[in-house]
């Protein structure tokens, strides 16, 4: 297939304007056949090829701009694809994310399971493990919690922040995936269109050519965001497909994908008439293929938030609280919210004034 | 006094690392806040969930992230602060304590 993404509306162009001269020499037969039969006009069929080329052209003179007119609708078609959302612009807007990532890898480094790429131990984080031994001696009440209950989560926060950034940056990396091979499609439908046309053209009967259509349901899947969540405190981070093993996490798939569309037809108006339908099956897919990617983004805000659904199948609660009610049984656990948010320590309100009191820091022993 | 400067040694050791760590939660939120994909998810409206696609959503979710990297930030900038309290509290009150720790900050620099 020819990569003519780049220059879709020409190729429209091109193919309405192809259409169009096919449709005229089909429907100046049959308007000769009919005034044969009326006995307007000799038998076509016993015609030279000049005489059928100078009443072709008579024809054509007439009707080829009413005719065109009817296929018009294909060039503001193809008008719309060929704006589709650029792949390289979101690939390099999910790779901006990636020095948050290098950040936030922690004490003991990080695996990027959507990428595979390995994170080195974040210098940052070097000394969190230390950071009870070095208080130990502190034991007012708020030192205490803090050393007891704000660090040890700390490096799970941690883990849990990358996976959120990574979760962030995984729908538009399956974006530019499924864009990049949307466009593909177009281009291929294109070039489909016109081998179907050749198949008329050429005499055969029926013209049909099948456009096998990129599979991005199953790279949206991949993709998308490698994140779910239990009612345990245990969260599950998963990503579907590729080589990664999911403990017990279920991540959906969209719809099967339409994995052909048939463009065929009897004469170039049918096989415009295909043409039309499989643009609208290409966008139809489009549209699934969002929805399941802004529905993972959702159930990861839920999740943020301190919802979780009862199963995989449920749908996310709406993202603004006063928009709809949540009714699905989602349940809320504030533990959940802290996987991700620590509480605020009461150390980080010492004064001046109450450092040494035993509420705060005390006095060493 | 010298049980004391060890102390407060160690509490300097404990602030310097969750200053880093602060830092590294601001840092990260100034990242992931500055990723913008409205232009790269811009296309016709009669294309997949319309001219900005996921981008509402999308967008929402980068915030929150954003809002939970700075909250982290803050608990650890503002404990950092508080053992910075802590030490000025023991160090401002005695003058030996105070040359003694700063000897020993020398002699042991936090790394």
């Amino acid at each position: 297939m020819s990569d003519n993404y780049g220059d879709v509306r020409g190729e429209a162009t091109t193919l309405v304007d192809r259409f169009a001269e096919l449709e005229t020499r089909h429907q100046a037969m049959l308007a000769f056949e009919t005034a044969a039969e009326d006995g307007s006009l000799d038998d076509a069929h016993a015609w030279t090829n000049e005489r059928r080329a100078r009443e072709l052209q008579v024809y054509s003179d007439q009707w080829y701009g009413e005719i065109r007119s009817w296929f018009e609708d294909i060039e503001e078609l193809f008008d719309e694809l060929a704006d589709l959302p650029d792949p390289g612009t979101l690939l390099s807007t999910a790779q901006s994310l990636n020095p948050a990532l290098s950040i936030m890898s922690g004490p003991s480094g990080h695996t990027d399971i959507s990428g595979g790429t390995e994170y080195a131990p974040s210098a940052s984080f070097d000394k969190l493990q230390s950071v009870p031994t070095y208080l130990a001696d502190w034991n007012g009440i708020a030192a205490d919690a803090f050393k007891s209950n704000f660090i040890p989560p700390l490096e799970r926060v941690a883990h849990n922040e990358f996976e959120a950034i990574v979760s962030l940056r995984s729908p538009l990396l399956a974006a530019g995936e499924m864009w990049k091979q949307a466009r593909k499609d177009v281009s291929d439908l294109i070039d489909e269109t016109n081998s179907a046309l050749d198949d008329y053209e050429g005499g055969k009967g029926a013209a049909d050519a099948v456009l096998a259509l990129s599979i991005i349901g199953a790279v949206v899947a991949v993709a998308a965001v490698p994140f779910t969540g239990g009612t345990s405190a245990a969260l599950y981070w998963a990503i579907a497909g590729s080589a990664i093993g999911v403990t017990g996490a279920v991540v959906g798939y969209p719809a099967e994908p339409k994995k052909e569309l048939d463009i065929s037809g009897d004469t170039p108006a049918d096989i415009a008439v295909s043409l039309r339908q499989a643009v609208a099956d290409m966008k139809l897919q489009w549209i699934e293929n969002e929805i399941f990617i802004r529905d993972k983004i959702r159930s990861l805000t839920d999740l943020i938030s301190g919802y979780t659904a009862p199963s995989e199948d449920s749908p996310p609660l709406p993202r603004y609280p006063n928009v709809g009610a949540p009714t699905s049984g989602h349940t809320y656990s504030q533990a959940t919210v802290h996987e991700f948010s620590l509480p605020r320590p009461a150390l980080a309100d010492t004064t001046p004034g109450n450092a040494q009191d035993d509420d705060h820091f005390g006095k060493p022993d | 006094m010298a049980d004391l400067v060890v102390d407060l040694h160690d509490l300097w050791f404990a602030e310097q690392s969750c200053t880093e760590m602060a830092q590294a939660h601001t840092q990260a939120a100034s990242t992931v806040g500055g990723c913008d994909a409205a232009d790269a998810l811009d296309r016709p409206a009669g294309i997949g969930l319309g001219s900005s696609g996921f981008y509402s959503d999308w967008s929402y979710l980068r915030d929150q992230i954003v809002g939970m990297l700075t909250t982290n930030a803050s608990s650890l900038d503002d404990s950092a602060a508080a053992m910075r309290i802590c030490i000025d509290t023991f160090t401002s009150t005695d003058a030996d304590v105070a040359q003694d720790f700063k000897e020993r900050q020398a002699a042991i620099p936090y790394e």
